[in-house]
């Protein structure tokens, strides 16, 4: 059963000093009970103002937008308020209201008139979910950051909601209780069979806990789908480098054989032959697209002089690093190679430091058939 | 010469200040409570109209919001005379409420500092709610909160403001004087408050007295701003 239905919506809104003109349009998009949903993009592709005209607070749209089986064109807030009581919204910011922890979480409850035995009862059941009996009592302006999303959390989580929106909700938090509060969150969902509808542009946030993405791009939805298969396989460009994948090449297929084709690609500056696992007719005209995670670089020479060993990847190019930098997880080399082309590539400091790369040093980049995404281009 | 006149004017007028307060002089008792009195009643009743129509006022949306607000903000800047004038015309006998013949009576005092209080609690609850974080009120709107809901909480959310509102309000009409006198009369015993008083004493030339008035209606105004912020919530006041 679908609890968000949306069917031809448009929403526009004119420019003026403050902001720029905009305008969503989305065909058609649901959601289903206990399932979950991502809302990917860059900023301004209308991720949140989507997810505000879903949760009922965002009007003035046309088309159909059903929370729950109930029409939100003319809905009024507190008088129609059964829709409302099933779903909960987490914000980017976790505005805390002006009181104690406790009565933080349970404003959502007193608000929907629960009884104080039933409230105190889910209260303090939220509470020790969370881990968080140790600030109950504290003023909600006094605890840390990490601390007051997780009482933002418990307020909604107390209200058992049967539909969850997540507005950027690790914005602003550290690594540890970025990572901590979304595996939390993941767990408690899962538990309770709250569907999710995420808006995000961290592709770890999206894969951690959704199983379906919406890709936006200035207004519109240009990919749906399950999410893996989203990451895996970009169908355009724009897609492409909103998923991460920012090395894109054009050029057209030189032959093909045993369903790897190889394609020739370049321009005035530079030129690379690619073997990618597709299955094309000579002179197709494509678009091949590589991420940085794909890519496994050797030194061109071990300390003895000899050259790096052979690889099964049918795509190898030699080139220097032009420059290496830190990244969350390990570095991330740009490398430049004979024909001119930049490749990105990530690798972990651990490889880095045993194969004593840097700038300037001399590597070997190596690419398998099958991580070189292609499509073909009009 | 004219500094050292001055000097004896304030000494004398401490001196004659402290006798009528260990005194208990009635008439300074009686214009003293009668200011108390109506100061405080417009000053709530100011509070208790302004601060809902303000509270709803933010949260809702309607045609003409920007306009409503415009005017009120400008009633915030209400010249009292032109206030007393406009009351004085719809009171006096040949006003639209002229057949209740409230004219130089307390009640027309009332109504004026009324006036000149309503749109100031109004247009500064206005102000202090669009300081609330938005994703607070859009918390409260997720939640599925009324009007009448929401107003509680934003109401919450603004109680320091609300108090600093409260002390703008008394301040304002302890202190005004044109519209008091053009509609009250300066009556002895009837319409006759603390700033009222102190013209009169300047008008028959006893400057010392009219300036123990003035010491006493800044201590009152001094003692309750400083009671209101002694019991405002949060740590040890101060804001």
């Amino acid at each position: 059963m679908n609890i968000v239905e949306i069917k031809d919506l448009s929403f526009k809104y004119a420019a003026d000093k403050n902001r720029a003109g905009f305008a969503l349009s989305v065909p058609a998009l649901a959601l289903a009970s206990g399932s979950s949903l991502a809302l990917f993009g860059a900023s301004g592709a209308g991720k949140s103002t989507l997810l505000a005209i879903c949760a009922s607070l965002q009007k003035g749209f046309a088309g159909s937008v059903k929370l729950f089986g109930t029409p939100l064109n003319n809905y009024k807030r507190g008088t129609d308020a059964e829709a409302v009581s099933r779903m909960a919204i987490l914000f980017q910011d976790a505005p805390l209201f002006n009181c104690g922890v406790y009565e933080n979480i349970s404003i959502g409850l007193q608000i929907r008139k629960t009884p104080r035995a039933e409230i105190k009862k889910r209260v303090d059941e939220m509470i020790e979910k969370l881990n968080i009996s140790g600030i109950a009592y504290a003023d909600a302006r006094e605890i840390s950051g990490g601390q007051a999303k997780r009482v933002c959390l418990a307020r909604l989580l107390v209200l058992k909601p049967e539909l969850l929106f997540l507005d950027e909700p690790f914005y602003s938090l550290d690594a540890i209780n970025r990572s901590q509060i979304m595996h939390e969150l993941k767990r408690l969902s899962a538990e309770a069979g709250i569907a999710l509808m995420l808006v995000t542009h961290d592709k770890n946030e999206a894969l951690a806990l959704c199983e379906n993405l919406a890709v936006m791009d200035a207004g519109s939805i240009i990919r749906y789908g399950d999410i893996k298969s989203c990451f895996n396989n970009p169908m355009s460009e724009t897609e492409a480098r909103l998923l991460g994948r920012n090395m894109v090449f054009y050029g057209r297929v030189a032959g093909c054989r045993d369903e790897v084709a190889e394609i020739e690609c370049g321009n005035e500056t530079q030129s690379m032959k690619f073997q990618a696992a597709a299955d094309y007719k000579k002179g197709d005209k494509v678009c091949v697209m590589i991420s940085p995670q794909d890519l496994s670089v050797s030194p061109a020479e071990d300390e003895t002089g000899a050259k790096s060993p052979a690889s099964s990847a049918l795509n190898c190019f030699e080139g220097k690093i032009v420059s290496a930098a830190h990244y969350e997880f390990g570095m991330l080399l740009n490398i430049i190679t004979a024909s001119g082309a930049v490749f990105q590539a990530y690798i972990t400091s651990r490889s880095y430091d045993s194969l004593r790369l840097g700038p300037e040093k001399k590597v070997k980049i190596f690419i398998k058939a099958t991580a070189v995404k292609s499509f073909l281009m009009p | 010469m004219l500094a050292l006149r001055s000097m004896d004017i304030i000494y004398s007028a401490f001196i004659k200040c402290f006798g009528l307060i260990i005194g208990m002089d009635p008439y300074l008792i009686e214009v003293t409570k009668l200011t108390l009195l109506i100061s405080a009643l417009s000053t709530l009743t100011s509070f208790i109209i302004g601060v809902p129509a303000g509270l709803v006022i933010a949260q809702s949306d309607f045609a003409f919001k920007r306009l409503a607000i415009s005017v009120i903000n400008a009633g915030m800047g209400l010249p009292p005379v032109v206030v007393g004038l406009v009351v004085a015309l719809l009171f006096g006998r040949s006003g639209v409420f002229g057949d209740l013949d409230l004219l130089y009576t307390r009640t027309a005092v009332f109504i004026s500092q009324l006036i000149i209080a309503l749109p100031m609690a109004c247009g500064l609850t206005i102000a202090a709610c669009g300081e609330v974080p938005r994703a607070l009120k859009l918390q409260l709107d997720s939640f599925g909160a009324g009007v009448y809901q929401k107003s509680f909480y934003l109401a919450r959310e603004i109680k320091k403001s609300l108090i600093v509102i409260t002390m703008a309000a008394f301040g304002s009409v302890i202190s005004e004087v044109g519209a008091v006198i053009m509609v009250g009369g300066n009556i002895l015993n009837e319409t006759r408050v603390l700033t009222t008083a102190i013209v009169s004493e300047v008008r028959v030339g006893n400057y010392d007295t009219a300036l123990g008035f003035a010491f006493i209606l800044l201590a009152l105004t001094f003692a309750v701003n400083y009671a209101v912020t002694v019991i405002t919530p949060g740590k040890k006041s101060g804001f």
